[in-house]
């Protein structure tokens, strides 16, 4: 049978301790940086759910005072009024470059009572675009309740805050003789940039394909000289994106299935970098949901400092493990084992023949009073020999010579 | 009679011939077999278990046969 010295018993349970409290410290480092990552994720998320709506109410309300501006202003309604197209586009155009550059409103329309665009200030002498319906939520909430309809919807383009108001002869807010409707927007994809300029983070827009036309889709990217990412994924098309990295955005999931708090999608490990994913919905007007901000945190530090932590962890337990055992086994020497050495070598001293050197008793520890035992035992055997050894020499034959 | 006191006698020879510490070693052999070889002498009676242990002993602590 193999049997193990004490001293490799020993060092077996130091070395056996430390690693299962190494791992144990290691795992709650690792525990504890998931928390973090997970918490980072989660104010992201909410910091980001917060900015966008503030933004959005903010750009809502100076797109409603724009529009207000613009019904109060005579020239346009007498234009309007008289359907000279040409007239309310030549009247209208320096207004809707000035709004454009100053508050970033990229959409103007005139809205006839029948829903169909009279003047798209976009692109104002399309004559595609005349007379085609503006199939919109908030057009035909604002036909409806005859009065404001604020909000995001979705256009043709893409996503996009507007405010729509019926357009009535007086120039008023409520009037007798409508005219049409005054629809002014902006694509909130700019917001974007504003609320990474606050939080430094990288911010996606998807909007659900379903609300979209493709061709439509085509045309706005041609236009912007971006190439069409329609086909990217089958159900969400990407809006806006403040990062370089379209694929750090990628989202496969059901948009309208999502949490009005968002959800956080975990960590994506990319060249070296760690991201925190996380998106929530953005609802229209009418509360439907029609599409995602996708929010990503760079987290590669929390990883770096969780990792060294588990470095010096790691560092500390073999270090301690060297010193406890080095330790341990020099005083387990020094306290035990060479006591014990020294019994043995009295004990066959003793059996050699030397019966005069007595044990000296060297502390008064456990090993001490062991000594003292072995001690009084040595001196009992040793009056036990002598006695033999002198009823044996009487004994002893003439001829014995030893 | 006399076999076991030869066996000692050998063993305190070879000690003596190897200039090894004979306390030691006699203490060495005696814990191994359980004999005193201080109390063998000629009128001990020959054991052959003893006397087997003892070579036995003798070729593990000293390497030689007797």
């Amino acid at each position: 049978m193999t049997t193990l010295s004490i001293k490799f018993k020993v060092i077996a349970v130091i070395v056996g301790a430390l690693a299962i409290g190494g791992g144990g410290l290691t795992r709650i480092v690792h525990v504890s940086h998931q928390a973090t990552v997970a918490e980072i994720a989660q104010n992201s998320l909410r910091t980001a759910r917060i900015s966008f709506s503030t933004l959005s109410k903010a750009q809502e309300r100076q797109l409603a005072s724009s529009t207000e501006l613009l019904m109060a202003n005579k020239e346009l309604r007498d234009a309007y009024a008289a359907r000279d197209r040409e007239k309310l586009i030549t009247a209208t155009q320096p207004l809707y470059d000035r709004l454009k550059k100053q508050y970033g409103v990229t959409i103007l329309n005139y809205i006839d009572p029948d829903e169909k665009r009279y003047v798209n200030m976009t692109d104002p002498r399309d004559p595609k675009l005349f007379g085609k319906k503006a199939v919109r939520f908030n057009v035909q909430d604002s036909v409806k309740t005859k009065t404001w309809s604020n909000g995001i919807a979705l256009g043709r383009l893409g996503l996009a805050l507007r405010a729509t108001h019926p357009l009535w002869t007086s120039g008023t807010l409520k009037g007798d003789q409508l005219l049409g409707y005054l629809e002014l927007g902006s694509e909130i994809g700019g917001l974007l940039d504003t609320i990474k300029q606050q939080s430094h983070n990288d911010y996606g827009l998807l909007a659900l394909k379903k609300h979209l036309k493709a061709e439509d889709w085509a045309a706005q990217r041609a236009a912007l000289k971006l190439p069409n990412n329609w086909a990217d994924d089958p159900n969400t098309v990407l809006a806006g994106n403040t990062s370089s990295n379209k694929e750090i955005l990628r989202y496969s999931g059901d948009i309208e299935a999502l949490p009005d708090d968002g959800l956080a999608l975990g960590v994506l490990d990319q060249r070296a970098k760690h991201f925190a994913r996380s998106v929530f919905p953005i609802r229209d007007v009418s509360s439907a949901k029609i599409g995602a901000m996708f929010v990503l945190v760079d987290v590669t530090p929390q990883y770096e400092q969780a990792k060294a932590i588990q470095q010096k962890i790691l560092l500390a337990t073999g270090g301690l493990m060297v010193f406890l055992t080095l330790s341990l086994v020099l005083l387990l020497n020094q306290l035990v084992f060479k006591r014990l050495a020294r019994i043995t070598e009295l004990a066959t001293n003793v059996v050699g023949g030397d019966f005069k050197t007595p044990l000296q008793v060297s502390s008064d520890d456990e090993i001490g009073q062991f000594e003292a035992l072995f001690e009084q035992f040595r001196a009992v055997f040793v009056g036990v020999l002598d006695d033999m050894e002198r009823l044996m020499s009487q004994q002893k034959p003439p001829d014995d010579q030893s | 009679m006399g076999q076991l006191f030869d066996l000692r006698q050998k063993i305190e020879s070879t000690i003596a011939s190897q200039g090894l510490d004979a306390v030691k070693v006699k203490g060495s052999i005696g814990l191994k077999t359980g004999v005193l070889l201080n109390l063998v002498n000629a009128s001990t009676p020959d054991d052959a278990t003893k006397i087997e242990r003892l070579r036995a002993a003798v070729k593990e602590v000293l390497g030689v046969s007797l």
